[in-house]
């Protein structure tokens, strides 16, 4: 399980570097994510452009994401694939989360795994 | 370990009962799958759907990771048709998942047999002599909503 750490003017954003963000890898992604360093009031964008396939288990994970960083760093989520957007319909958590077609372009500051 | 025996539209396939396995297991259906004439979308739902059922038997049916998953592909001109077999403890999903967990909660859980659920057409489930059956099938090119 891999991410990369971006800089974006005003957001931080996070790259998942994985195909299949599943229960298999659900709770690693969890682990890498809390100890990404998040100054309070920088909204962080989690951009999934490489994730072909979403689970709940990983869905949970990025719920559990979103409650980690809490209201002080929004959470919000970017280039989803045609079956992770179905995945966010059915579960209606296209009502809840802020959504972007694309993230913004971000200054590379370090990979996490 | 994943074995995996494919015949015409038909895949037979075993792997150990671990969340690892499920994953590395969905990436060899997914090679079967895209070898089929079926749309992406047909695709897309049984992967979610195979992965949440096999993710259930691997946490649940074998606590102490100890067992394996048997698993059957079937396409014919209406449906994909999958059997899951496990010899681990028993799980009757008849009462479960019938409602979507409220997002304004922000739950971390309780997804899963909801989508099976939504994107299955029948669904059923069995127990004899110690082995949990689950069938489902999943209708080519529906689009639910």
């Amino acid at each position: 399980m891999q991410v990369m750490v971006g800089q974006a003017e005003d957001a931080l954003v996070i790259t998942v570097l994985e195909s299949r963000l599943d229960a298999a890898v659900a709770i690693s992604f969890k682990d890498i994510v809390r100890d990404v360093t998040i100054p309070d009031g920088m909204r962080v964008i989690l951009d999934l452009k490489q994730v072909e396939f979403l689970d709940s288990s990983g869905l949970g994970a990025i719920v559990g994401v979103m409650k980690l960083l809490g209201p002080e760093r929004p959470l919000e989520i970017a280039a989803l694939s045609p079956p992770v957007r179905k995945l966010f319909r059915l579960t209606r958590m296209d009502t809840v989360f802020r959504l972007h077609d694309h993230a913004p372009p971000a200054q590379e500051i370090r990979a996490a795994e | 370990m994943v074995d995996l025996i494919a015949t015409g539209t038909d895949l037979h396939g075993t792997c150990r009962g671990r969340l690892l396995d499920v994953r590395k297991a969905m990436q060899r259906v997914e090679r079967f799958m895209l070898a089929q004439d079926v749309a992406p979308e047909t695709w897309d739902d049984l992967n979610l759907v195979m992965s949440e059922a096999m993710t259930n038997i691997a946490r649940h049916a074998y606590p102490d990771q100890e067992g394996s998953i048997g698993f059957h592909l079937h396409l014919d001109q209406t449906a994909v048709r999958c059997c899951l077999v496990d010899s681990g403890i028993a799980f009757d999903p008849s009462s479960t998942g019938r409602a979507a967990p409220e997002p304004s909660a922000f739950p971390e859980g309780g997804y899963g047999w909801f989508l099976v659920r939504s994107l299955t057409d029948t669904l059923s489930y069995n127990r004899k002599d110690g082995v949990n059956t689950l069938r489902f099938s999943i209708l080519h090119g529906v689009t639910r909503p």
